[in-house]
């Protein structure tokens, strides 16, 4: 048959139904010609019409001739056949509905962690042509120091990259608003660069100029979505009117669109970033305290823009009075596109869960793929009857075919709706820690994917069904597979291995579940060198205007400190520039007294931290030598600073760092070195799985040195809903138009650093449970299959003596082996997962016995309890009416 | 209509349908009652041959079939003769006559 043939027929069969009016048609007139030329013949016409009749022969049958011509005879049974099944479907609910149960379960859990996965990897970025945008991040490799941001001075250096076509900054500040009664907001500070280099225009107004960005001139804002929504009642007008930002007037001059949330969804206002001449000096080179992104020029990659900013780096290390120590820090910086940047956290994560997935739908393939076997078998005498009557295989494929394809994809238009449904209800999970608050939905692409492999699975299930049929015999059919025979050797072992298969893939997704929980354990169990319980944090912030006097702040911070201390149940109280585990901790390198870096010299950082009060007391980080920091320090004539143990022991091996003079930074005239005068437990800074504290240095508020903001940390019993509105009145009686921040407690900070963890884990524990269940209603499946075919031989065996409890047993052992088999090959494929995932583990080895036994046990257990419901209903097979069934 | 019904030989309805449609367009009665005309009412088409046969033609790409006026000026699906048609047309005349020819020789000399 040539193309142009299968073609038109194809057609045919399409266009059925005006072809088979065209022919009804034509025949009618040819019988009515046919009467006229008998009327023509002198008949009458009653005579005429019968004579017509009866020469024209059977109308159906002709028409069935024609039919036959015309359609593609295989395609139309096909089409029939499909049907029929379809309807079949709808009756044998037995096999449909727990088929399209797990295909919606599966294919559920797929849809919402591709939409998650779609939009936060695929679609990190609200921007046009978002691919184009790269972010720069300087590096010092030598000093362990990744992916930190970049300095003003990068900034105006960047702009001569000819590869980037504008360079941007951004700084994350914060500024207190009165809006009737102040407020701490979240604000973007970006050079007038920045709406061109992501390509967004404002909703209304206007973004900032080129002259707006000098100091002096940028008493100007443009307002998110969300603050012009909450605070001018979406009036257009607001555009021209002035707010206070830390008192200081600011013009309206735009409004963002809606979806406008990188780098952060919080930011409430957008102010220009203006420089000092002192930030802009060479000196401040390595002073990282921005984020640098760039558009890339039309024509130009990002390797070019990489090559371009490495022989820039290097020309402008010739006049850096600091090249050596950058240098020697490794110094060198990185062009990554800024989506992946943006996603780089979630990133390990996602795709972990992606790889979940993929177990979860291989599983219920499995699954499926058995229960279309048993199927199969049940249908086997009717298909090798038809076929034997002269069905072709191909028609009874097209069953088998059918009935998958329907039943699949009927299940990924049910897991599409869960899943729709689900996403909906979940925001309030992800926003902790999807980044910038990325919304994942169900698109068009989502749905497609979902339809795609709703097909791909109802033809993967169908495959051991297909190639049984093949075997199919009119005398094997009848023989075998009926109930008083044994069932097929092969079809039953082959029966046997998806069992197994099932078993091995829930146990891989079990143990790579118990390896991501022993991990979040011993996270949980980690001494963080400081107890975190009965804990209130709060931070405030100076404003420039008002405290920009140091004595203000410091009298600020004592004032503060004592009215905290005579509230009632607070036992101790301390104030700092940062709190350990939330990685806020700054770090520079610390210049030792009689020390000096030579040249070569391996340059470390360690973190830094003013603090006063009971800082130490509240948190209980311990006192290993010397005395804690007091407030008598920041006035006192000498200067004396707190090292950790960690910094102490690495420098004075032998145990005497009390009295060593070191510098913040590189060592000055002007200012006088600290005296160490006390050595402090070690904290972990920087989160819970911090590996190695860098070392840690405390120094008291001393001048010029006075922090602009500080956290509080409030030891006290007093439950959270009367300890928080006393603190706030407190700092009202201090100064009104000053907020308190970020009112949390310490547990609650620390349960924060482990949030994505914890979601992981309780996604793979609900991932472990479908696929163990699946795994078990397999197996469920099959042992019951294999009972009720073998009724007869149990029969037999009862009825010569075979007690109740040894045909029980043997399939509650068949199940078991199974089982067991699963897990026995899952135990590599586990290892390869856990040592692939390494990077999310935290001191939990692969071959951990915990991860693999537990699994292995529960597994076991569930394939017991799976068996040992077929199995009580063997045992209690009467052989007098197993032996006269048939 | 006392007409000896003649059983065409298998085969040969193609080549007598393409020969008729060779002289231009007509509907499936007109094809009957032309081959029934012309061999002076010795053949007679029968509906259930004619018909398959038309629609077999017609998905071979022989024969192609539109709506139009009838002599008669009703509406009627007529065929006519395509390109493939005529080859088909040729081809098959030229396999009868040596068919014919050698069948005939058969029948006088052996």
């Amino acid at each position: 048959m040539s193309p142009r043939q299968i073609l038109l027929r194809c057609v045919a069969v399409l266009r059925r139904r005006r072809k088979e009016d065209e022919m009804a048609e034509e025949l009618r007139q040819h019988l009515e010609l046919r009467i006229e030329r008998n009327i023509a013949a002198g008949m009458p016409p009653a005579e005429a019409r019968y004579a017509a009749i009866r020469a024209f022969g059977g109308l159906e049958q002709i028409k069935e001739r024609c039919r036959d011509e015309r359609e593609w005879v295989s395609l139309r049974m096909l089409t029939g056949e499909a049907w029929s099944a379809i309807r079949a479907g709808f009756r044998t609910r037995r096999y449909s509905v727990p088929m399209i149960g797990t295909i919606s379960l599966c294919l559920a859990a797929m849809a919402t962690i591709s939409s998650v996965l779609y939009a936060v990897l695929l679609h990190p970025l609200p921007f046009p042509d978002a691919d184009r945008i790269v972010i720069t991040c300087n590096l010092y490799p030598k000093l362990a120091v990744e992916h930190v941001r970049s300095s003003v001075f990068n900034y105006l250096e960047r702009q001569r990259v000819r590869a980037f076509s504008d360079v941007a900054a951004f700084r994350y500040v914060s500024g207190v608003v009165d809006t009737g009664g102040v407020k701490r907001v979240p604000i973007m500070r970006i050079t007038p660069s920045f709406f061109r280099v992501v390509d967004v225009q404002p909703l209304l107004g206007r973004g900032f100029t080129d002259d707006e960005a000098v100091l002096g001139h940028d008493n100007v804002v443009v307002l998110s979505y969300g603050f012009w929504r909450d605070h001018f009642a979406e009036d257009p007008a607001a555009v021209g009117r002035t707010i206070r930002i830390d008192d200081t007037p600011s013009t309206v001059i735009g409004v963002l669109p809606p979806d406008f949330r990188y780098p952060s969804m919080k930011a409430a206002l957008w102010a220009p970033l203006s420089f000092t001449g002192e930030e802009r000096r060479i000196l401040e080179r390595q002073d990282n305290s921005l984020d640098v992104i760039a558009r890339l020029r039309p024509g130009y990659s990002i390797a070019q823009a990489q090559t371009q900013l490495n022989t820039l780096n290097e020309l402008q290390l010739r006049d850096d009075p600091n090249a050596a120590l950058a240098r020697a820090a490794g110094y060198c910086t990185v062009v990554t596109k800024l989506g992946d940047d943006t996603t780089s956290s979630v990133r390990p994560a996602l795709t972990l869960l992606g790889g979940g997935i993929l177990l979860l739908l291989a599983t219920g393939t499995v699954n499926l793929a058995n229960l279309t076997l048993v199927r199969f078998t049940t249908q086997a005498k009717e298909f090798a009857i038809r076929h034997a009557l002269g069905a072709p295989r191909s028609v009874l494929a097209c069953r088998i075919l059918a009935q998958t394809v329907s039943v699949s994809l009927g299940g990924a238009l049910f897991g599409l709706i869960a899943s729709a449904c689900f996403l909906r209800v979940m925001p309030t999970i992800d926003a902790l820690v999807l980044p910038i608050g990325t919304v994942p939905h169900i698109g068009v692409p989502i749905a497609v994917l979902s339809v795609v492999f709703g097909i791909a699975i109802g033809i993967t299930i169908a495959i051991p069904a297909l190639s049984a049929l093949q075997q199919i015999s009119v005398e094997a059919g009848l023989r075998a597979e009926s109930h008083s025979g044994t069932a097929s050797r092969s079809l039953q072992r082959f029966r046997h291995a998806l069992v197994v298969g099932q078993f091995a893939l829930a146990f891989v997704v079990l143990a790579s579940s118990s390896h991501l929980a022993l991990s979040l354990k011993n996270v949980l169990s980690v001494n963080p060198g400081f107890d975190p319980h009965d804990i209130m944090t709060t931070s405030v912030d100076f404003g420039w205007n008002q405290y920009r006097r140091e004595s203000s702040r410091l009298d600020f911070g004592q004032r503060w400190l004592a009215a905290v201390r005579a509230l009632p149940g607070v036992s101790a109280v301390g104030v700092g520039t940062s709190l350990p585990v939330v990685g806020e901790c700054g770090n520079t390198n610390l210049t030792i007294e009689g020390r000096p870096v030579a040249a070569g010299d391996r340059v470390n950082t360690h973190s830094y931290s003013a603090v006063s009060g009971d800082y130490f007391a509240a948190l209980r980080i311990p006192l290993i030598a010397g005395r804690y920091i007091t407030e008598a320090d920041a006035t006192s004539t000498t200067r004396v600073c707190v090292v950790d143990e960690g910094f102490a022991r690495r420098y004075w091996p032998d145990g005497n760092a009390l009295g060593h003079r070191l510098w913040i930074g590189d060592p000055d005239e002007k200012e006088p070195p600290f005296t160490i005068v006390g050595i402090v437990g070690t904290v972990k800074q920087l989160g819970l799985t911090e590996r190695e504290p860098r070392g840690a240095m405390y120094y008291p508020f001393v001048h010029p040195l006075t922090p602009w903001g500080f956290y509080t940390v409030i030891r006290s019993t007093q439950p959270d809903a009367t300890l928080v509105p006393m603190l706030r009145e407190a700092a009202r009686q201090l100064d009104p138009r000053l907020p308190l921040d970020d009112v949390k407690s310490m547990a609650e900070r620390v349960s924060e650093t482990t949030a994505l963890s914890r979601l992981v884990l309780s996604v793979a524990a609900a991932l472990s449970a479908v696929t163990l269940f699946l795994a078990a209603l397999g197996l469920f499946t099959v042992i019951s299959y294999i009972v009720a075919q073998r009724e007869r031989e149990i029969g037999v065996r009862m009825a010569l003596g075979a007690p109740h409890i040894a045909i029980a047993t043997l399939f509650l052992r068949l199940g078991m082996t199974l089982a067991l088999a699963g897990a026995t090959i899952g135990i590599p494929v586990a290892l390869w997962v856990a040592s692939a995932i390494r990077h999310l583990l935290f001191n939990v080895s692969p071959f951990d016995l915990g991860a693999l036994v537990l699994p292995a046990l529960l597994l076991t257990a569930i394939a017991v309890i799976a068996a040992a419901l077929p199995a009580r209903r063997a045992s209690r097979v009467d052989p007098i009416i197993a032996l006269r069934t048939e | 209509m006392a007409t000896a019904k003649t059983e065409l030989l298998a085969g040969t309805l193609d080549l007598l349908v393409l020969r008729v449609l060779n002289s231009g367009p007509l509907h499936g009665f007109g094809i009957g009652e032309r081959i029934h005309a012309v061999s002076h009412e010795v053949l007679d088409v029968e509906e259930g041959s004619l018909y398959p046969s038309l629609y077999r033609m017609e998905a071979k790409g022989w024969i192609k079939a539109e709506w139009g006026q009838s002599d008669r000026g009703r509406k009627a699906k007529l065929y006519s003769l395509t390109r493939a048609g005529r080859r088909q047309l040729d081809n098959e005349r030229e396999l009868w006559s040596r068919m014919a020819a050698a069948i005939g020789r058969v029948l006088k000399n052996a």
